[in-house]
C-alpha cells in the first residue's frame, strides 16, 4: 500500500465526516495536498512530530468537530511523549493515523527508530485510547466527534516517487483554517 | 523600607477570565505551580499538562489556530528547549497567544543552576528580536493579561510575559 493511497482514503473519509485534518511536515503534508486541497486541512511545515499535539489543541478547542492527525512514524517517534498527554486528555473527537514505512520518506528514506515499536502494544498502554485499528484501503472509515480517542495504524511502503512540491504559505494555511472553523461554527 | 510586591496569585484567575483566555497548556516550574493549580481547578478553563515544552507550543498553537484565546506557561529554559518549534511553528504561522515565562535565575533565585538560564535567555531574546514585557514592571496593572492578549492578536505573534519574581508575593529589601 502506497502512503498516498491511504492518505487519499483517509482524507475522503474525513471530508465526508466533516472532520478537519492536521498533517505532519514532510510526506504527509505533501501527499495530502496532492490528493486535493481543502480549507479544512491544517498542513504543518515544522518542526517534525508536532502534528498530534497541534491536533490535540484543535480537538480540545472544537469538541464538536472530528479531528484527524496524519502522522509519520519517524515524526511520531520524535514526539512520542505526546501520546501520554493525548491519552491523559483523551478527547473523544481525535483520531491519530500513523503512516508506518520505517523510513524518513523525504529525507533519503533513511531508517526511523520506530521499527522497534509495536503500535498495538503501545496502544494497550494508553489508558485514554478507545480504539486501535490497523487500516488499509478496504477499511470503512468514519470519523465522529463522539467516537472516542482512536489510533489508526497504516503499514505503507516506501514511496516509489517523491511527493510533489507543496506551494502554500503558513500564514495562508493558518488564516484559511481559522476562517473555515468560524464558518463551520 | 521593605516593599511587599503584589502577588500575581491573587489576581491571576480574574486576569485570565478578563482576557477571555479559555485554553491553557504548559510545563511546570516552582513559581508557576500555584498558578497551574488554579487553572487546573477552574471548570471554565481547559488546562493541558504537557510532557515537554515543545509539545506545549504545538498544543497552544492548535488552540489558537482553532480560534481560541490561549496561553502557555513555561520556565525560561523550557523555551530554550523549544526554539525550533517556536520559530518554525509559532512564528512562521504567526500564531497569537500569551506565553507566560518564569524567568528563573534573576536576583530572587539563590540556586546557582538557575543563573545560566537567564544568561542565555537574555542572549536568545535579543538575537531573535523578541519583544517581552516584564511582569515586575507592570505588577500594579490588574488587566495585564488582557493587554498581552491584545498585543498578541495585534502583532499576530506570541506575546512574551516575563514573570520575574515569585508570583506568591515576596518582601523585597
Amino acid at each position: 500500500m502506497q502512503q498516498v493511497d491511504i492518505i487519499r482514503h483517509l482524507a475522503e473519509a474525513a471530508h465526508k465526516s466533516g472532520a478537519v485534518v492536521v498533517s505532519e511536515i514532510g510526506s504527509q503534508t505533501q501527499w495530502l495536498y496532492s490528493t486535493g486541497d481543502r480549507p479544512s486541512h491544517l498542513y504543518l511545515s515544522g518542526p517534525m512530530g508536532m502534528a498530534p499535539s497541534v491536533a490535540l489543541g484543535v480537538a480540545l478547542a472544537q469538541p464538536s468537530i472530528p479531528v484527524l492527525a496524519i502522522c509519520g512514524d519517524g515524526a511520531l517517534a520524535m514526539n512520542l511523549n505526546a501520546l501520554a498527554t493525548i491519552s491523559y486528555m483523551a478527547p473523544k473527537n481525535l483520531t491519530l493515523a500513523v503512516m508506518d514505512n520505517g523510513v524518513y520518506d523525504l529525507t533519503g528514506q533513511v531508517p526511523t527508530p520506530s521499527a522497534a515499536l509495536d503500535y498495538e502494544h503501545l496502544a494497550k498502554g494508553l489508558k485514554g485510547l478507545k480504539t486501535y485499528t490497523q487500516v488499509d484501503l478496504n477499511s470503512q472509515i468514519v470519523f465522529s466527534a463522539t467516537q472516542g480517542l482512536t489510533l489508526l495504524h497504516a503499514k505503507v511502503k516506501k514511496s516509489a516517487q517523491k511527493a510533489p512540491p507543496f506551494p502554500l504559505q503558513p500564514t495562508h494555511i493558518h488564516s484559511r483554517f481559522k476562517d473555515f472553523l468560524q464558518t463551520k461554527g | 523600607m521593605p516593599t511587599q510586591l503584589k502577588p500575581l496569585t491573587e489576581t491571576f484567575m480574574a486576569q485570565v477570565r478578563t482576557a477571555g483566555i479559555t485554553h491553557v497548556t504548559g510545563v511546570p516550574d516552582g513559581w508557576l505551580a500555584p498558578l497551574i493549580r488554579q487553572l487546573d481547578d477552574a471548570a471554565d478553563i481547559t488546562y493541558v499538562p504537557a510532557a515537554r515544552e515543545e509539545e506545549a507550543l504545538a498544543i497552544v498553537s492548535g488552540f489558537a489556530m482553532a480560534g481560541k484565546k490561549a496561553m502557555m506557561l513555561t520556565q525560561n529554559v523550557g523555551l530554550l528547549n523549544s526554539l525550533g518549534c517556536f520559530s518554525t511553528l509559532c512564528q512562521n504561522y504567526r500564531i497569537p497567544f500569551v506565553l507566560l515565562i518564569a524567568n528563573r535565575g534573576n536576583l530572587f533565585d539563590k540556586n546557582s543552576y538557575d543563573i545560566p538560564k537567564i544568561r542565555y535567555m537574555d542572549g536568545i531574546l535579543s538575537a531573535m528580536n523578541l519583544l517581552t514585557t516584564s511582569y515586575y514592571q507592570f505588577k500594579e496593572e490588574d488587566n495585564l493579561l488582557s493587554k498581552m492578549m491584545d498585543r498578541a492578536e495585534t502583532a499576530q505573534e506570541p506575546a512574551l510575559l516575563m514573570l520575574d519574581y515569585p508570583p506568591h508575593g515576596q518582601t523585597v529589601q
